[in-house]
């Protein structure tokens, strides 16, 4: 083997150590919680491992925006006649911060608060809304964010009990 | 004479059918009526109605409260949460909207006077925070004067709803109660009813096992009175035989006799 090929072999390894590195990186800052450029509209803390604001996670409306979106049209006790709704799914939300845990709690504005099993974020589809029959929500209309379940698209959810669970003016989740 | 009777019977027993249906019927028609009846009671949207009510003199005090931290002095409470405050109070405004409401407060007129004055205040409110100056003090007071306006009609509100929520639990539980002795009633007639059936059935097998037993005496009676005749008959030939024997004994002792003489 000539001295020149031996050469070409150690770049062509070096190349690939490179660009493996560099994949590596990529997808490492893709799964750490960046710093909200906006106002934060939603505060996560308890047993998460993804944090970016002390022990918490912050989130701004661009951020959950950023996440993979799921729109759902339901009617509910407050929307009779229904409204679409549009936002990240609360798993999607969950996993990006880590959440570790059996419970969460939701917080709304007015210091309402109401606790969700984690199991209901994995066995339905359920949605932070962040908009409204494609509108952001403003505190005045239950925004920012509201709790919504698939109501319509699973009937046994249409109790008091889901009902309760549905927190709007979402303003922060503990997880335990 | 006997076909009339079972005519009779036939007729009796159609009418018999005839009456059991039209009270299934009206036991159907019953149940339905009930079932409508609890839903009807069941399903009111009254527990959401009066959390709206009691959310929304509980935000009007809040949001006094912070109006008053504001105006005491700035640097207590940031005009943003002021602002958010009064967003979270107008929130409760609007479900004012939502259905099972106006139907909680018993009187609708005053309902609506009083929502009528609520969203003028939140109309004087938005024009007066969205002013220059908006935190200045003398809008700050001229708010607070608004906002007292409205504390009679929201408190009436919420003491009404809360007085109708209790009637409305009254009539739930007078509903459930007649309901259930509906259900007794019911209940107890469909026991009496399979009573009755069951002793009628008990009666037919009764009838049947003594039809049976007759039937059996009277092959019993046939098979002995078969079985007497072939014994006479039996006792007939033996007579007859000894008949002819005790005929024919002499005859032939006499040529016996005869016989050895001669």
């Amino acid at each position: 083997m000539s001295l020149l090929r031996i050469f070409r072999k150690i770049t062509r390894f070096i190349q690939l150590l490179l660009g493996l590195l560099c994949l590596m990186g990529g997808l490492s800052s893709a799964h750490a919680l960046e710093k909200p450029s906006d106002v934060v509209v939603l505060t996560i803390s308890g047993q998460i491992s993804q944090m970016n604001k002390g022990k918490t996670a912050v989130f701004g409306m661009q951020m959950l925006s950023r996440l993979p979106q799921r729109t759902l049209f339901t009617k509910s006790p407050w929307y009779p006649t229904g409204a679409e709704f549009t936002g990240p799914l609360l798993r999607d939300v969950l996993q990006a911060v880590g959440a570790k845990g059996k419970t969460v709690t939701a917080y709304a504005l007015n210091d309402y608060k109401t606790e969700i099993p984690l199991d209901d974020a994995t066995k339905y589809d359920v949605i932070l809304a962040r908009l409204k029959n494609g509108k952001p929500m403003a505190v005045r209309d239950k925004g920012p964010l509201f709790v919504v379940y698939p109501f319509d698209a699973v009937p046994e959810l249409q109790t008091q009990m889901y009902y309760n669970r549905s927190a709007w003016q979402l303003t922060r989740l503990q997880i335990d | 004479m006997k076909g009339s009777a079972l005519m009779k019977r036939n007729k009796l027993l159609l009418f018999f059918v005839a009456g059991l249906a039209t009270l299934y019927v009206a036991i159907a028609v019953l149940q339905v009526r009930q079932v409508g009846s609890l839903q009807r009671v069941m399903l009111r949207n009254d527990r959401e109605a009066l959390w709206t009510f009691l959310q929304l003199e509980s935000e009007y005090l809040r949001f006094s409260n912070a109006l008053d931290l504001r105006r005491l002095d700035p640097k207590n409470l940031p005009a943003s949460t002021l602002q958010l405050r009064f967003d979270i109070f107008v929130s409760r405004v609007n479900a004012l909207d939502g259905t099972g409401m106006r139907e909680l407060i018993g009187d609708a007129a005053s309902f609506d006077k009083a929502k009528t004055s609520i969203q003028r205040f939140v109309r004087q409110a938005d024009g007066l925070l969205s002013a220059s100056s908006p935190y200045d003090p003398a809008i700050l007071q001229e708010l607070r004067r608004d906002l007292d306006t409205i504390k009679g009609p929201i408190r009436e509100l919420s003491i009404s709803a809360g007085q109708t929520s209790a009637l409305l639990v009254d009539a739930r539980t007078k509903e459930i109660r007649t309901q259930l002795h509906v259900s007794v009633a019911l209940t107890a007639f469909l026991c009496v009813l399979t009573l009755l059936f069951a002793l009628a059935m008990l009666r037919q097998h009764r009838h049947r096992i003594a039809a049976q037993a007759l039937n059996l005496q009277g092959q019993m009676a046939l098979a002995s009175l078969s079985a007497r005749q072939e014994k006479d008959a039996a006792l007939r030939v033996v007579q007859d035989e000894l008949h002819e024997i005790t005929e024919a004994l002499p005859l032939a002792i006499f040529r016996a006799h005869r016989g050895n003489l001669i």
